[in-house]
Order: C-alpha cells, then structure tokens, then sequence
C-alpha cells in the first residue's frame, strides 16, 4: 500500500472515486467533504492503515451516516454525535478502540470516518463493508461471514444515543431506520463492530479507500492534463465503457422508501437503459442485459468524467456508462444470494459484465 | 394615438445596449454606449440616445438588466459587513463563509450566532424557538462591527416562521434601518448555500439600495417620470424597484439569459438554442416556452456555491477579440482576448494582435471605418481553416446543449455573429438587431414569481394545484397580467429514506403586464 494518510491532497480524489464506487448511490458528498477538509484544516492528516497492521483482538469501528440525503443538507451533524458514539461503544465493548472505517465506500460515507478520527487520534482502515454503496445496512460483507449485527450504535446530533440489539439481520435494518427517522432521518451509526482477525478473515473489502483514491486521482489528472477522462478511468480499473449518449428520458419514483426508476440514454443507434433503486442495478443494452448488480454501474459526464448520482441525473445530459466489476466476496454464490439481481426483483442472475465485454 | 413605449436596456461588463420598442414588441430604435467607471453614466447616455424624438410621458417602462451586483462582488467594494444568526438548536460542524475567497470573507464576515429553533424535516422544531435570543444575538454581532444580518433556519424553506419572526423581532428592537435577510427568501434546500446566498444579498444592499436608486434619478432626470423603473433577475423575469432593494441577489448574471431570450424573441421563437458571441466569450443556451433551461445544481458566483437555478449556460472563449497565433503557416485560436482594446490592438488598426474581428474583415465579411484589412496576411486556405475551426468549437457546444432536440432552431445573436461566415452553421438564423438582443430580452421581459418549498406529496394533485394557483396568484400580486400570466416551469424533486413522500416542488409563473 503506497498511501499512508488522508489528507488535503487525495481528499478531493477520494470524493471522487467514492462517488464512482457508489454505482449512482451513497449521497453527493459535497457536505461531507467540506466538512472533512475542515477536520483536517485543524487537526492534519490521517494515518490510513492495512487491515495487516492490526493486531488480532484490536478493535474495529465501521461508521456511516444513515438517513435521507435531504436532511443530511439541512440538518448538519454537530460534532457530538461521535465522540458520544465512540464513547459508549468503548463503554458497552469495555474495550479501547484501535480504528476507524468507513461503512461503505460507495458515496458520501467514504469520508464519514474523518469526521472524528482526526481529533480522535485514531486510524481509518483501507477498506469497508460493502466495496461500493448499498441501500440497507442488512446487506455487508460482514454480515455474509457471519459477523454479528448486534449491537449496533445510534446518536443524532442533539446528544441522543440508541444502542440496538436486533431480533435478525432483517430486523437491524428496519428498527435502525425507524429510529433514524425519530432522529431527525439523519443519524450517525456503528455498526458491525469487529476484530482486526475477523477484518482479516473476509469481514471487510480491503483496499477500498485506495482504490477511490486513484480512481479519482485519474479523472483529477486527465482534467487537469486535458487528456480523456473516460479513457483515464478505464486505465485505472478492470472497467469497461457500456455505452453512451444523451440522457432522453428519466423515470422516477419514489417507492417503499426509496428512490426507484430507469434512466434512457440513446445515441445514434444504441439504447442504454439504467434501472435503479438508489443505485443503479441493471444496465440494458438494445433490449439485452449488458452488466448488472453487484457490478458497479456508472454514468459519468462525458465531458470531464464527473461521475453523476441517481439523485442528480437530468434530461439532456451527455454521459457515458461506465461498468466495474463488483468485489470477488460478491460473485460468490453466497454474495450474490445477498445482493444478487433476484434479491432486488429481477427475475434473471448475474453475469460478470466482462464477459460480454466482446459483444459490445 | 396613445402610443406607449418600452426601454430595454443591458448593462454588461464591456457594453450599455440600449432598445426603444412599442407596445407590439417591434424595435424602433437601439444604441450600443461603452460601459463607464460610475455604471449610471452610460445608462444616461443610453437612455437619452433611444428617447430622442419621443414624448418623455409616452415611455411607460424601464427593464434593466445590469452588472451593478456582479461588480460589486468581483471588486470586494461597498459591501455591507454581515453578521450570521443560525437559528438551529444546534452547532452545525461546518461554519459559515468555508470555502470563501479568503479577502471576500475578510470584507464581509463579522462573525455567526448559533440560536434555538430550527425545524426538523417532519416539520417539529429541533429546539423551542426564542425570539429573544435573536435579538440578544444581533446585538451582539452589531458590537462586533455587523452592519447587516443574514438569518439561516435549518429547514427554513419547509417553514420560513422563525427567520421571520427572528427578522421582525429584531427590526422592532434595534430598528427598522437594520439591513436583514432571511435566507428562505433567498435560497431553497441546502443549509450551506442558502446561507451563502443569504450573505451575499446582505452584504450586497449596501451599494445596490444607491445604484439602483441612481438609475431612477437619472431616467426622472431625463423627464421619464412616467415610467416605471424595473430590473431583469437571472430567470429572465423582471422585479420592481422595492424588490430589486430587497433581494438584489436576484439580479445577478441576467446578462446571459437577456440574450438567450432577445435571441429567441427577435427570431419569433418560443423555442430555440440561442448561441451569444461578444467580444471575449461566447455563450450557448437554450430556450423551452420562452424561457432558458436551467440547471438544478448548484451555481457558484464568485467562487460561492448557491442553490438557486442559473441559466444552463456553456461558454468558449471565442469573440471578435480572440487571439489567433500562427503555428507553422497553420493559424489557431487562443484563448486569450484583446477585449475593449480590439480597435487599438488589432492587425487592421495598426496593433499587432491578430484578432477574429480582422479574419472577418480580410474575408470581406464585415467593413468597419478605418480598418485596414490588407495589412491582415492571411490566405484563404488559413481563413477557410480558422472557420473549420470555429465551426468544430461552436458545433461541439451545440451538441453539448440541445442533446436529443436534434430539429430546435439555432439562433445566433451578439456584436460577433457577423464575424461568421453565412451558413458556417448549417440553417443557423440572424436577424436584424441581433447585436442588441441582450437589451431587447430586457425589454421584453415579463413578471414572474416563483414556489420554491418541500411538501409531502400524498395527495398530490390537489397540492400541486394548489402551489400551482399559489405561483399564478403571486405573480399577479406582483403586477402581471391576470390574462397571460401561466405556469412556465415545474420541478418535482422527490426524496428518498423519508417519511410522507416528501418532495421539493419548484413552480414559476410568469405574465406580461
């Protein structure tokens, strides 16, 4: 690993890349960003550690904001949500903490961790629990190899705390978010609390902050040389281009909660039609399925290879897809029983979009 | 005959355009006068030019679209000191004014209050609401030298009361001079740059309350006492003098959208791509039902992020003062520009840049008095190469902006339109006046008034029924005509992980007088 801290100058990149990563969910981090590069204004860069460096019962504290998008722009976190956070998890693991990292890479929650590691003296570990964004806290590799739920951490910004223990991996997601929404829908969750061994023995997607780094480092790079960034991109990755075209039709709505619809995008002769549920989880090329959850799909402005979230894509937009093939721990049988194209309602399963990558 | 009479008149960084036309839009006369130092002077000049031959008390109205705001923000001058309450119940993390220019902050900021209050996005208060301490705070930024105040509710456009109450609590205390703002007159969802845009209007009073009262005095002066002074925002729509000091944040880059509306009104077009070349940049936007498409996300002025919509505009630096540099007998456009130097500095006046204007004159496309096009050595094979180039340059931005509306008419408009060769753009149309469009969208522009607010949607049609007659009514209120005002724009933006189906609905109403 070449890269040993967070700091003013890869932050911006890996903004970037999580946002790639995050598949068209996860939230803008336009605010989470601002706020971490004012944490690091005061208290300097933070150390990023491998999974490796840790000791075998070390302490590890994946973090996350958990809520709606809107309120995360209206209501701000107060800065006592983790330090009260981190406080009762020591007290309740009668444990010291020993790092830091983020839930889930894909989105705004990249950059959660810094909001507290660097007052707190503590590290963030290269990886999360998703290697992309999610719309449940149900679903994460952690829980696929068996490391419990329970308990999980609530604090809202006025001081509230909620320490859970939840009936089942199903209950976790919708006690947390009723309490959420109690919370003002915006609150600061821990969750999946774990050991550096359990961390080790595929309870997290390691290297995923450094991969949001240089994904986002790359299209920085291109802009700035004035070189192609979707070019840039697929360099940077084991991605593919899906298509592109103009964005001639959005399909929104909002559903049990969520944001759900089809984006069209059609050049000359080809169609392109996205479907989402927060995230993008199915490409459709011409009527066929090109790429599909949990494979990473992405349209970005073809222009400067901004990638653009379901929240922001707008008629009119030039853009281009962009596929990246989902962690290993996803295409297992077992990965693929969790987040696989059947547990979202599509009635087909997955395949890798690299392989049709010469039939494009 | 009661002929009346309407000025439209644009106050740009380089150029005071100036229009006189009659009560069926036809254009009778229109003058183009340099921007001065003192903005009014020009606008004298301007107004005296069109009004020649006119009875003062047959001209009814003034539109003005002007660069007063934008001036005052690129020159850090005559701004008001701002002071931030934050009524909020709670510390939010990030403060005001982060990622400001560092000496725009300096000029402006004079410290933030954090108060009780501010709504939850289910409509509860995170903490009960204290008038009081609104005024305690105010009193408190006053000492530290705020000579105006900004008021920022979390959730304050889902329910504006307590910046309201805040605002009226403090104006009965420390009196009713107190220059205020509540941020969800200025700015939708996005605490960040609602309070930017809060600021910014503060801060913004101080020299544009004079300006604006300086163009009034100067069209009395000239025996327009009959007319009605208004100003053009960015939307394209106009507000009346008491507005414009109120909100003169609204009338901030209406430049462009005068020209893409001119554009599109003087080619008879409700719907067109209107491409604006001047003398440093061109601009390319889009017109839908009259009005120009605009963009959702964030726009940033100065360098500040705010959230409300701008016109959806992409520029290239491209105008008639465009360097071209000669590489290997190959000339290629710069993208630097002589500016308001072009008849100095050009080739063809004996300067010794080599400017689009004298590429124009070499091809015999235009003739300007004292230019001498034979000093320009250009071969027609590099002239035919340099319009490749432009063409390239212009149709990428075409592309880029009508998207899938293949068929939309294409308008050129701008001082640089003659600069092109006909047809370079395939079925491209210019009409007559086409220099003055900016002043001419002025002129033409109507009143509108926007709904900007978050409601749950689960009974959606009467609600958006309801905003709908809510738009149409205030925009009446605010002089348009009941008979033509209409909804021109509606945006539903739906959220997610949130309870009642809360979405943000956007409509405008818009209507001629």
């Amino acid at each position: 690993m070449s890269i040993t801290t967070i700091n003013k100058n890869n932050i911006d990149a890996l903004a970037l890349g999580a946002t790639l990563l995050g598949s068209g969910g996860g939230g803008d981090p336009l605010y989470q960003l601002a706020m971490a590069h004012h944490q690091l204004d005061q208290y300097g860069p933070v150390s990023l550690i491998n999974v490796h460096d840790l000791q075998d019962e070390d302490l590890i504290v994946p973090l996350a904001f958990m809520g709606a998008p809107l309120a995360a722009i209206e209501k701000l976190p107060s800065g006592k949500e983790f330090p009260a956070l981190l406080a009762m998890i020591e007290k309740v693991a009668n444990k010291k903490i020993k790092a830091l990292m983020p839930g889930e890479i894909g989105g705004a929650n990249a950059l959660t961790p810094l909001l507290i590691a660097g007052i707190m003296k503590l590290p963030i570990v290269n990886g999360d629990l998703l290697g992309r964004a999610f719309p449940t806290i149900d679903i994460s590799t952690a829980a696929l190899n068996n490391i419990s739920h329970n308990p999980i951490f609530l604090a809202d910004a006025m001081g509230s705390i909620a320490v859970l223990e939840t009936s089942s991996l199903k209950a976790s997601e919708t006690v947390a978010r009723a309490i959420t929404v109690a919370m003002g829908s915006i609150a600061a969750v821990a969750l999946y609390l774990m050991t550096g061994k359990q961390a080790r023995n595929n309870g997290i997607i390691t290297g995923s902050i450094e991969q949001a780094i240089k994904l986002g480092q790359a299209i920085i790079n291109a802009q700035q040389m004035n070189q192609d960034p979707i070019a840039a991109l697929i360099a940077a990755t084991e991605g593919i281009v899906l298509g592109f075209g103009t964005i001639t039709d959005i399909n929104q709505v909002i559903k049990d909660g969520f944001l759900q619809g089809s984006v069209r995008i059609n050049s000359i002769n080809q169609e392109l039609i996205l479907y989402y549920q927060n995230e993008h989880l199915i490409a459709q090329k011409n009527g066929k399925v090109v790429c599909s959850t949990p494979d990473i799909i992405i349209p970005v402005d073809t222009q400067n290879g901004t990638p653009i979230t379901s929240e922001s894509l707008a008629y009119g937009l030039r853009v281009t897809v962009i596929a990246i093939p989902a962690p290993k721990l996803w295409q297992t049988a077992k990965g693929l029983a969790m987040v696989g194209p059947r547990v979202f309602g599509y009635d087909f399963d997955y395949q890798p979009c690299t392989f049709t990558k010469d039939s494009l | 005959m009661n002929q009346r009479y309407t000025i439209g008149i644009d106050i740009g960084g380089t150029n005071t355009d100036a229009v006189f036309i009659n009560q069926d839009g036809i254009l009778l006369k229109s003058t183009k006068t340099t921007t001065t130092a003192n903005v009014t002077e020009g606008f004298s000049a301007a107004l005296q030019d069109v009004i020649t031959g006119y009875p003062a008390n047959s001209i009814t109205h003034i539109k003005v679209g002007t660069t007063h705001a934008t001036n005052a923000l690129l020159q850090h001058n005559n701004l008001f000191t701002v002071g931030i309450i934050r009524i909020a119940g709670h510390n939010p993390q990030l403060p005001p004014y982060y990622n400001w220019p560092s000496s725009l902050k300096k000029t402006v900021f004079r410290g933030v209050s954090t108060i009780d209050g501010g709504f939850e996005c289910s409509g509860q208060s995170i903490t009960p609401f204290n008038p009081d301490q609104a005024i305690k705070a105010a009193q408190q930024l006053q000492t530290q030298g705020a000579e105006s105040i900004a008021l920022v509710g979390v959730f304050s456009p889902l329910n504006a009361s307590q910046e309201e109450l805040a605002a009226e609590a403090i104006k009965n205390s420390l009196g009713s001079s107190l220059s205020i703002t509540c941020s969800a007159h200025v700015g939708g969802i996005g605490f960040i740059e609602r309070e930017n845009a809060a600021i910014l209007n503060s801060a913004l009073k101080k020299s544009l309350i004079n300006g604006f009262q300086d163009l009034a005095q100067a069209a009395h002066s000239l025996g327009l006492t009959a007319a009605r002074l208004s100003f053009v925002q960015n939307n394209g729509t106009i507000i009346d003098m008491h507005t414009a000091c109120m909100y003169p944040l609204f009338t901030l880059s209406a430049g462009p959208t005068n020209s893409f509306i001119g554009g599109a009104k003087l080619a008879g077009l409700t719907e067109a791509l209107v491409i604006d070349i001047g003398g440093t940049s061109t601009d390319v936007g889009l017109i839908k039902n009259g009005f120009p498409r605009r963009t959702l996300n964030s726009s940033t002025i100065a360098n500040i992020p705010l959230n409300f919509p701008a016109p959806d505009v992409c520029s290239t630096a491209l105008g008639g003062g465009t360097c071209i540099k000669i590489d290997n007998e190959t000339p290629c456009l710069e993208s630097k520009s002589v500016g308001n130097r072009l008849l100095i500095d050009s080739v063809s006046f004996g300067g010794s840049s080599l400017t689009l204007t004298d590429v124009a004159l070499k091809a015999g496309l235009i003739t300007i008095k004292n230019a001498e096009p034979d000093r320009v050595s250009l071969t027609k094979q590099q002239i035919d190469s340099l319009y490749a180039q432009i063409k390239n340059r212009l149709q990428e931005l075409i592309e880029k902006m009508r998207g899938p509306e293949q068929n939309i008419s294409i308008v050129l408009v701008g001082g640089g339109a003659t600069l092109l060769p006909p047809n370079l753009i395939p079925n491209a149309i210019t009409c007559p006046h086409a220099n003055v469009a900016n002043a001419y969208g002025a002129a033409l522009a109507e009143i509108s008034a926007t709904v900007d607010t978050v409601v749950s949607l689960t009974q959606r049609d009467i609600i958006l029924t309801e905003l709908r007659n809510q738009a149409l009514n205030l925009a009446v209120e605010q002089g348009a005509a009941a008979s033509l005002v209409r909804v021109i724009e509606e945006k539903i933006i739906p959220y997610h992980y949130i309870p009642n189906n809360l979405a943000r609905i956007i409509i405008t109403a818009a209507g001629g007088q």
